[in-house]
């Protein structure tokens, strides 16, 4: 039924839709006119090729990124997934051999060991990068005299491409003539052996990832804009100190950044490669990742199997174990988030 | 648009894409192009993939340049710096080149397994060509279980050198012959600085190719393959080197090391005399003569247990194997190429002074390491006649030659600076790799049957 309120004008060109059912006359009586009446539309043809027009507009704006999806990201995941079940050296077929590959990971110490190293970043690297980006993020949003060059030279590290940044960490990092041990030997303290050393090749790696954190510094230091004058205002005049005015005022509000920085952590600490390669000595082939293979990451003893062995299809067993362990790692960590992220506008039902 | 239109416009395409993809397949399919090459009279053109780069690989476009001409109906052309990752992916995608040259023979039988090689026993058979010319370890390192898979070009081969300027000044006369001699050598030339750090370390306490495994007698796997890191022999010579360096203060060695980052660094201690010995590679003393162009060295035997001088000469070698790829463009004349590289080919590179500049290396024909007139320099003579003996032996060839020296050089470590024994470090490679190797071993055997 139509209903019309007075002195309102339909659009020129538009159409009412009318419903099958009772009608109102134009006496304003009702009539039952015993079958549906409908104006006459377009027909069903042209309006399947419209909207079929629609799509294949659709799909070819999206057709970039769908190609690339399907092609370089399902298609070799699909590839990899079936290759796990496989013996397989990339020249000759595979051969099907079930869960045998995943039966080996399990008695594989090397695996074992570089899962290790591997999660030493997460527990280790992560939350101290988060930590430090924090802490930039919020020393660079301090209205002081030159703040453009500090932020400047903050987030110059990132621009540094990463085997660059590792060659001249293993500089910086030298026992003897390194930068870091340099200055420690002014205060009379004998610097640690660094990449030389199975203790101290990790928190060598850490430290050379707390140099390079201008990224998400620069997250925070978004979000810290983002906050509103009135809600740290508001929380000044009911007597809240510095500290406070953090803790319930500006951390809430980054919460959101906080865990998408450490999602986003803890799926490049899982995936860390090119700076163990080239600091731990793996470009020169023959030889452990670090001293006793301490720098030897889960991603790194992938690339050793797959490429150096030819046991891809162990490798992408491998692959897949890895795979599963950051979906638990993000999964549990988003489950978590739900008691400390805080959505502006968002209750929690 | 109307029907027509859309008709025509279609057909329009279908024309073009048909005529792109039979133009393309015209140009794609190598068989079509090479016979075309071949009934315009033109050269075969064949591919050879290389690993070197800079300098060394200067050395490779003029040997095949003589090649071509000496071949008319083939033209050889190089790629340098071409990976084994890379090589494999070519191959994988059907484009692998025809010939290569690996950058080292730990890969052969890695390769051989998967067979992304050829085996070579029937073009050694049919052209006659004589595997003796070929020293002892160097034609091993190119074999899997007895069959040859490759052809040694030059070699790398190991040494202990020594700080000649230091062994006078420390009153020491020669270089050891003996372990023990080695030992009360390298404590002589050891100096503590007033930091209570080392100024001068007597002796640097690595093994390249880990081949502390060999100075008893010992093997890293049997001629069967099996993997053998627990074998009495080899775990005896690993502890002497463990013991070398827990003779001195291994933290303090390891900060004295830890200034060089690898032999070929301009920090190397050897490079710029604070080491008295070190065992390495002939490929070493470009970097000596550079940093110290007038360091007095030698370079001599690897010193042998005492007592037992039947292991005197023991040693390691490496290389860089000549093989023919899966897939290869015409096998025959690759089989040309890499007969002709490994035998004349390596005569002309070394009696030309400036190829074997670039190339520097140590020859794998008999012929030429025991000729000490054609050597640059009295030290590479050395390096040249040693790589000969019968006490040198590369490391096994066998699958996952890479991942298992990886472990042992892990576990050698270990032992070096943590409280772990030789014995336990060894036991977890060997359970390790033992099996891993055997069943690569076994799948290999069932799939060439």
């Amino acid at each position: 039924m139509i209903t019309r309120t007075p002195g309102t004008k339909r659009p020129p060109g538009s159409r009412a839709r009318r419903t099958p059912g009772p009608e109102t006359s134009s006496t304003g009586s009702t009539r039952d006119l015993g079958r549906p009446h409908f104006r006459r539309s377009p027909s069903p043809r042209r309006r399947l090729t419209l909207r079929r027009r629609r799509i294949l507009w659709g799909l070819l704006f999206v057709s970039p990124w769908l190609i690339g999806t399907l092609g370089l990201v399902l298609y070799p995941m699909a590839l990899s997934l079936y290759y796990s079940f496989t013996n397989y050296d990339i020249v000759g077929p595979s051969q099907f051999v079930g869960f045998s590959n995943y039966q080996l990971l399990l008695n594989d110490p090397e695996f074992r060991q570089a899962l290790g190293n591997t999660f030493y970043l997460v527990v280790v690297m992560v939350p101290l990068s988060l930590l430090a980006s924090l802490a930039y993020a919020l020393l660079l949003n301090l209205p002081v005299y030159g703040q453009r060059t500090f932020r400047t030279v903050l987030y110059l590290p990132q621009m540094v491409p990463t085997v660059a940044s590792a060659i001249l960490w293993i500089w910086v990092l030298n026992p003897k003539f390194g930068l870091v041990n340099t200055v420690l030997g002014w205060f009379h303290i004998l610097g640690p052996l660094w990449l030389s050393s199975i203790t101290w090749s990790k928190p060598a790696i850490v430290l050379m990832n707390i140099w390079g954190i201008g990224g998400a510094a620069i997250i925070f230091l978004a979000g810290l804009q983002g906050i509103s004058p009135a809600l740290v205002d508001a929380a000044r005049v009911d007597g809240a100190n510095l500290w406070h005015r953090f803790r319930h005022v500006t951390l809430p509000a980054l919460s959101p950044l906080i865990l998408f920085n450490a999602v986003i952590g803890i799926l490049a600490a899982m995936q860390y490669f090119t700076q163990a390669f080239v600091m731990g000595g793996g470009d020169t082939g023959d030889t452990s990742i670090g001293i006793g293979n301490s720098l030897q990451f889960a991603v790194v003893y992938l690339y050793e199997v797959a490429f150096a062995d030819l046991r891809v299809g162990y490798a992408s067993a491998m692959g897949w174990v890895l795979f599963m362990i950051m979906l638990i790692f993000v999964a549990v960590l988003l489950k978590v988030s739900i008691r400390w992220v805080h959505y502006e506008g968002w209750r929690q039902q | 648009m109307t029907r027509l239109n859309r008709t025509r416009t279609l057909k329009t395409c279908t024309a073009t894409l048909g005529s792109a993809a039979l133009l393309a397949s015209t140009m794609t399919v190598p068989g079509s192009f090479d016979n075309a090459a071949w009934a315009s009279g033109s050269p075969e053109q064949l591919t050879m993939a290389i690993a070197w780069t800079g300098t060394q690989a200067a050395g490779v476009p003029p040997l095949l340049a003589i090649y071509n001409k000496e071949n008319p109906g083939v033209h050889w052309d190089l790629i340098e710096n071409v990976t084994e990752e890379k090589l494999l992916a070519e191959e994988a995608a059907g484009d692998a080149p025809s010939v290569a040259m690996l950058n080292t023979t730990n890969l052969v039988a890695t390769m051989a397994t998967t067979s992304a090689i050829l085996p070579l026993q029937q073009y050694i058979s049919s052209s006659k060509l004589s595997l003796n010319q070929f020293t002892p370890a160097s034609l091993y390192s190119n074999t899997y279980l007895g069959a040859q898979y490759a052809l040694p070009f030059f070699e790398d081969t190991y040494g202990l050198y020594y700080n000649k300027t230091l062994f006078k000044k420390a009153g020491i006369a020669g270089p050891p012959t003996t372990l023990s001699q080695l030992a009360t050598d390298a404590q002589k030339l050891t100096i503590t600085g007033p930091n209570g750090q080392y100024t001068q370390l007597g002796f640097e306490p690595t093994m390249p190719k880990e081949l502390e495994g060999y100075l008893f007698g010992g093997h890293w796997a049997s001629s069967t393959g099996q993997v053998t890191a627990t074998s009495p022999l080899a775990e005896k010579g690993v502890a002497w080197l463990v013991s070398m360096e827990k003779m001195f203060d291994p933290s303090k060695v390891q900060r004295f090391l830890a200034g060089a980052s690898g032999a070929t660094s301009s920090l190397d201690p050897f490079a710029t005399g604070t080491v008295g010995m070190d065992v390495s590679g002939e490929w070493f003393m470009p970097t000596i003569l550079q940093q110290s162009p007038h360091m007095d060295f030698g370079a001599a035997p690897i010193p042998y247990p005492d007592g037992e001088p039947q292991y005197a000469g023991t040693g390691s070698v490496g290389g860089n194997p000549l093989v023919i790829l899966k897939g290869a463009t015409d096998v025959q004349a690759s089989w040309k190429l890499i007969d002709w590289l490994a035998t004349t080919g390596q005569v002309i590179a070394t009696k030309n002074p400036a190829l074997f500049h670039d190339i520097y290396s140590v020859p794998a024909l008999k012929s030429l390491v025991n000729d000490p007139k054609l050597a640059p320099t009295p030290q590479m003579a050395f390096f040249w006649k040693y790589s000969g003996g019968k006490n040198i032996q590369p490391f096994p060839p066998i699958p996952d030659a890479t991942s298992y020296l990886d472990a042992i050089t892990s576990a050698v470590q270990d032992a070096q600076v943590t409280d772990i024994s030789v014995q336990k470090a060894l036991q977890q490679v060997q359970n390790q790799y033992a099996p891993l190797i055997a069943q690569e071993i076994k799948t290999a055997r069932t799939n060439s049957q």
